[in-house]
């Protein structure tokens, strides 16, 4: 069992995080390359493992660790603060940890493991949510029949952030009617991978599409059970949640570069940030991340993971991301062209917001979905 | 038994019980929004907008995946070649020392321009702009209004791109420590400028350097502004420079998010000397070229910005047209049709204003600036909402529509960030309407 972090343990940690993430991460986004030196992202990634950093079955402080009651707080501001020098490996860091917990939830002890939950359409929808069969206007794709006695797998997972090092998958599949979580190691036979390149941003995660040609599954592979919708319902939560705790470190490190800019860069006879212009757009910029960061404050002491929490999560990733894609292109704007240039890190901020916003949930479907809800909450 | 009664009570339907001139009145006409904005052009701007989409469709798209992500490889000059031959980078005059209409060029100089730069940006930014940055270098040689200029330079420059060896030009003024200074004047008051002419015998002597120059690198010659040694701002001159000069080099080209086929280059002059007849309009008159030029051509920004937003949602369309959930397709689901709407009205809008602000043979500061600053900004939110709309789909960059989002950005910032076009409009009007006592009238 892991216990409460006092306040001044749960203080040390972040700032090991901090430091980890200016010492560790951003002299790698610094190289010659827009999107920092991919090639060394595996190995940041063992160093934020011996760092402890990432959760385990050992390490219930590491992020989305088990103990989601005391500690998710502190997850989020792990993110936000690895966000800071690169949201792409911050996303490494977020899938790991939220395959983690779900194995946690799971009642298994299964490491290394990545997340495969989006159907070629997409996440599931609100009439998926407690059973997959029970919405038949969108069919699940990912399912278990059986044949000769032995359960089958076919369909296939878009979309899927893999961490450095994934040994298994974990697969949200329907079986009959009630949904099953599966664990596939990642070089099953007849699992058919294709790596989705080349991308806008948070180039530093792999992203692969997944085919199930009709594997056959022993009988240990399926993590059925209870807790199977729950687990859902928890890893959509949590899933939103750090991907907008990567937005707010992403917008927060842009708007600190645009203010660093502003203080030494002349327009007018006088520096830019004694600018109206300039100030007016500051001022949105953080008010806008400001409003995101209270809001995710607010999700410190939830202890429930229901499906109005789900609802919220939604809410909270919707309208956290529109906010921080302003916060992050007007702080942008006030360093003219050079903001657009590769050299300044600002254009990679801001193909990163991007794809956080479209990405595990666009608006389009978040609004769906909390409509979909409403009724059921 | 319900969809017949749907499709009778739809306006096509319903209109047959309607008399003659009734019916007449009722416009069904299965046309698309392009169709329609084409029926109030002449035939002269009808002619030039289909010639560019064709060639759009033809000659851009095919290389415009490959010319964003592997820029470094990609050999503009075919493209380029091919563009002048038909005609293209030759609009800024009629026949014969262009190959403008004659007819609407007489009410709008950049009309016609504006109109191939929408297309040509639809499939790809970068290109378009590589396309289009020719004219931006060319104009000050015309719109210098100094007959020499333009008999010496701008005739022969103009009409040798009508040709399939066009001299490609580019325009310089930003200079390391002054981007919105040289496009603003309140900035240009303070500018801090490092580029220098120096009066020798028979000409000048250029010293110092430009940076962000759309198309530096491929350019053959490029008008370049410089102050006079001694003097401010007030005292910049427009110099028209040929790169086989000596001293002559182009630098550091940029890394840029997007609009990447075209080169934004580091122009370095060092002791380059320029002979009299090179200088473009009076002396001391660069300024007023410079601010002159950038109304002409901010309006044309504008109509490039609408493009490559309007290129993102016509992907973005082709992709909700083709895709299913469930047992409809994407278009047909109403949440969908609010989002495409949406968009659409926003592109049509912007359309408006940006051939409004065209609507006179001179160009004005404060209808280019709105142009600018309206269709920028809605080519933005245009194309963020279409990566949006197809959820994950929308930043795999072969999609191709995320390159509109990219490629709109810059034109948020060059030709004047929108915060300066904004303060533009604001000074042309000042007089007339912003600081004027109107109690009482």
């Amino acid at each position: 069992m892991s216990e409460h972090l006092s306040q001044q343990e749960a203080q040390a940690f972040l700032q090991l995080t901090q430091k980890f993430s200016r010492q560790t991460i951003r002299p790698v986004m610094s190289a010659e390359f827009s999107d920092g030196d991919l090639s060394k992202i595996p190995k940041i990634f063992e160093q934020a493992d011996a760092a402890g950093l990432l959760a385990s079955s050992e390490n219930t402080y590491g992020i989305w660790g088990k103990d989601l009651e005391q500690n998710s707080g502190l997850s989020l501001q792990m993110l936000a603060l690895l966000a800071e020098s690169c949201a792409g490996t911050a996303t490494c860091f977020h899938f790991r940890g939220l395959a983690e917990n779900a194995t946690y939830l799971l009642d298994t002890d299964i490491e290394k493991s990545a997340l495969a939950l989006q159907e070629s359409f997409g996440l599931p929808f609100a009439g998926h949510l407690k059973n997959p069969g029970a919405y038949h206007a969108v069919k699940w794709e990912t399912r278990l029949t059986k044949q000769d006695g032995q359960w089958i797998l076919k369909g296939g997972k878009s979309f899927v952030y893999l961490p450095p090092d994934t040994k298994s998958l974990l697969v949200l599949a329907q079986r009959e009617d009630q949904w099953v979580w599966l664990n596939l190691p990642l070089h099953t036979q007849k699992l058919l991978r294709t790596e989705v390149l080349p991308r806008t941003g948070l180039r530093a995660c792999r992203v692969e599409h997944l085919h199930f040609d009709q594997i056959p599954l022993e009988n240990d592979t399926v993590l059925s059970g209870p807790k199977a919708a729950d687990t859902l319902h928890n890893i959509l939560i949590l899933n939103w949640l750090g991907l907008s705790a990567i937005g707010l470190g992403t917008a927060r490190r842009a708007l600190a570069s645009a203010k660093d800019y502003a203080r030494q860069r002349y327009q007018g006879g006088s520096l830019i940030n004694e600018h109206d212009a300039i100030r007016g757009l500051f001022a949105g910029a953080e008010t806008n991340i400001q409003t995101v960061d209270a809001l995710l404050n607010a999700w410190n002491a939830v202890t429930e993971w229901t499906l109005t929490q789900v609802r919220q999560a939604a809410m909270l990733k919707w309208q956290a991301m529109r906010l921080l894609s302003v916060a992050v292109t007007d702080s942008l704007q006030t360093m003219g062209g050079y903001g657009y240039m590769e050299d300044y890190g600002m254009e990679k901020r801001l193909r990163d917001m991007t794809v956080l916003k479209a990405m595990a949930g666009s608006p389009l479907y978040l609004k769906r979905l909390i409509s979909g809800l409403e009724e059921d909450v | 038994m319900t969809q017949d009664r749907l499709e009778q009570l739809k306006l096509p339907a319903a209109r047959q019980n309607m008399n003659r001139i009734g019916r007449w009145l009722t416009d069904v006409r299965p046309l698309t929004i392009w169709e329609r904005d084409n029926r109030t052009l002449s035939y002269g701007e009808r002619k030039w907008r289909k010639r560019a989409r064709q060639f759009a469709q033809e000659v851009i798209r095919p290389v415009a995946i490959e010319a964003d992500l592997n820029h470094h490889r990609y050999d503009p000059r075919p493209l380029l070649r091919e563009a002048a031959g038909r005609g293209f980078l030759s609009l800024l005059f009629t026949p014969p020392l262009g190959r403008a209409s004659i007819l609407p060029f007489l009410r709008s100089a950049v009309m016609q321009t504006a109109l191939i730069g929408e297309e040509f940006s639809v499939e790809s930014g970068g290109i378009g702009l590589q396309l289009m940055a020719h004219y931006l270098g060319i104009a000050p040689l015309l719109l210098s209004g100094h007959l020499p200029s333009i008999l010496r330079h701008f005739a022969p420059l103009h009409m040798k791109a009508m040709t399939r060896n066009p001299v490609l030009m580019a325009f310089a003024i930003t200079e390391p420590s002054a981007g919105s200074d040289v496009e603003d004047t309140e900035g240009g008051a303070a500018a801090r400028l490092i580029t220098t002419a120096k009066k020798t015998n028979k000409g000048w002597l250029l010293n110092g350097r430009k940076v962000f120059i759309s198309n530096g690198a491929l350019a053959q010659k490029i008008t370049v502004f410089a102050k006079l040694k001694g003097e401010g701002l007030e005292s910049w001159t427009c110099f028209l420079i040929d790169k086989k000069m000596n001293g002559v080099s182009v630098g550091r080209q940029e890394r840029k998010m997007g609009q990447r086929p075209s080169d934004a280059s580091e122009i370095i002059l060092e002791d380059v000397f320029v002979p009299s007849r090179n200088v473009v309009g009076k002396l001391r008159a660069g300024w007023a070229i410079n601010r002159n030029v950038l109304n002409y051509s901010r309006s044309v920004v504008g109509a490039m910005a609408l493009g490559q937003a309007r290129g993102a949602f016509e992907r973005t369309l082709a992709f909700c047209r083709e895709t299913n959930l469930g047992p409809k397709r994407l278009i047909d689901y109403q949440d969908v049709q609010l989002e495409l709407a949406d968009m659409l009205i926003r592109l049509w809008a912007a359309r408006a204003l940006v051939w409004h602000s065209c609507g006179e043979l001179r160009s004005n500061q404060a209808a280019a600036s709105a142009a600018k600053v309206f269709a920028t900004d809605t080519a933005w939110e245009v194309s963020n909402k279409a990566v949006e709309l197809m959820g994950d789909h929308g930043y795999v960059q072969t999609n191709g529509v995320e390159r509109g989002l990219r490629d709109a950005r810059l034109a948020q910032i060059y030709e004047g960030t929108n915060q300066i076009n904004r303060l533009a409009l604001i000074e042309q009007q000042w007089e007339a309407e912003i600081d004027k006592n109107t109690t009482g009238a």
